[in-house]
């Protein structure tokens, strides 16, 4: 079976920054290619431009530092959406301990960021659909952004969120169904 | 961007409405940010980590050797062959012929503890004598004026008491003494009639009511 053109280029860019001459041009295009689509899994989840770009420079960061022993067991993407989604989980975490008043997964202080986000308006659907996936717990919060924003099959899912394919299908089904109920309030 | 077939087919078979949903992100996100952050991120990443300087190789490994030969060559600072075997005779010698230093005498202060003893005690002694004083003084005058009471007439005391009591203090000694104190203090020369007539003088009859 061919390889996707996807996994190909991967391969080159993994190649060029394992030398140290195209290391740094390597490095850009991995970060061209795949900033959106991280920064939106992050953003997703904590709300904020500015947190995510703090999560995302860490995410990058973390990958600059790695990728040389990265061993090709999964996708390069795959690798990456798994540091950036323990890295977005840790930062809640972090929040949560900061944090004086308790703060339970999807509670009311993510609810009020998305409040206070530039052109919110509750009567519109999508702002509505994203109060609902902010309603979810944190992990549940990921496999549905995961699987209906990001189109990830549960395989690659079950790497980035070490969870077994059985429990991911449970966990977004019930994710969809708790949003559904959420929009028809 | 159109979902994946899959994707559809499985919210589809959920019935759910989401399958129809638009998947528009409606967060702002500030302009060029994307063109800038690569840029921004090979700062973040490399701007502390490398530096352009070049170290020539095996620098480091060969640089506490060199460092030491360097100390050898180096060192001007020369000890006489010797010196310090000869160090303490020399300085013993140069201490005894000086002779100019006289010592101090220290002073020399004595501390008779048993002058304080002496004095301690005498005090003492002064403090108690006067209190003993005091107080045989005190006791004489008192057994003196209870001799004086003691030598006055029954009649200077009769009249100072007939002077003085109120029915107060009749009722006091009445109740102090008992039925048998004022059997006892009842002089025996007078009968009841004439104690009554007295009581109907003095018209202190309340006690025989």
């Amino acid at each position: 079976m061919a390889e996707s053109p996807i996994l190909i280029d991967d391969q080159v860019i993994l190649a060029d920054f394992r030398n140290e001459d195209t290391r740094d041009s390597a490095f850009t295009r991995l970060v061209r290619k795949y900033q959106e689509r991280l920064y939106w899994h992050i953003r997703r989840m904590v709300v904020e431009h500015e947190d995510t770009n703090d999560i995302l420079q860490n995410v990058f960061i973390k990958v600059w530092k790695n990728l040389s022993e990265f061993r090709q067991e999964a996708n390069l993407y795959t690798w990456m959406y798994r540091i950036a989604t323990n890295e977005t989980l840790t930062w809640l975490d972090q929040q949560k301990k900061r944090s004086s008043v308790p703060i339970t997964d999807g509670e009311s202080d993510l609810s009020n960021r998305l409040i206070a986000q530039k052109g919110f308006d509750e009567k519109k659907l999508e702002w509505r659909l994203q109060q609902a996936i902010q309603s979810l717990p944190e992990k549940q919060r990921a496999v549905f952004a995961l699987r209906y924003y990001d189109e990830m099959p549960y395989e690659e899912m079950a790497i980035v969120l070490e969870t077994s394919v059985g429990a991911l299908k449970a966990s977004y089904h019930h994710a969809v169904k708790k949003v559904e109920t959420f929009l028809t309030q | 961007m159109k979902p994946a077939n899959g994707i559809l087919d499985e919210l589809r078979g959920l019935n759910s409405p989401l399958a129809d949903l638009s998947r528009a992100m409606p967060y702002y996100v500030p302009e060029g940010y994307f063109m800038s952050f690569p840029d921004q991120l090979t700062i973040a990443t490399l701007g502390n980590k490398q530096m352009p300087f070049d170290v020539p190789e095996g620098y480091f490994d060969a640089l506490a050797d060199n460092v030491k030969t360097k100390m050898a060559t180096d060192n001007v600072l020369v000890v006489p062959e010797g010196y310090f075997e000869q160090l303490p005779y020399t300085l013993l010698e140069k201490v005894k012929s000086s002779g100019t230093t006289k010592q101090k005498e220290t002073k020399i202060i004595s501390v008779d503890i048993w002058r304080t003893v002496r004095w301690v005690a005498a005090a003492s002694l002064f403090i108690a004598l006067g209190i003993g004083s005091y107080t045989f003084i005190n006791n004489i005058q008192t057994k003196s004026t209870e001799k004086e009471l003691a030598a006055l007439p029954a009649a200077t005391i009769n009249e100072y008491i007939q002077n003085n009591i109120d029915e107060f203090d009749t009722d006091l000694i009445v109740s102090t003494l008992g039925d048998n104190g004022v059997e006892q203090i009842k002089p025996n020369n007078l009968t009841d009639e004439e104690i009554l007539q007295f009581l109907d003088a003095t018209e202190s009859t309340t006690e025989l009511n």
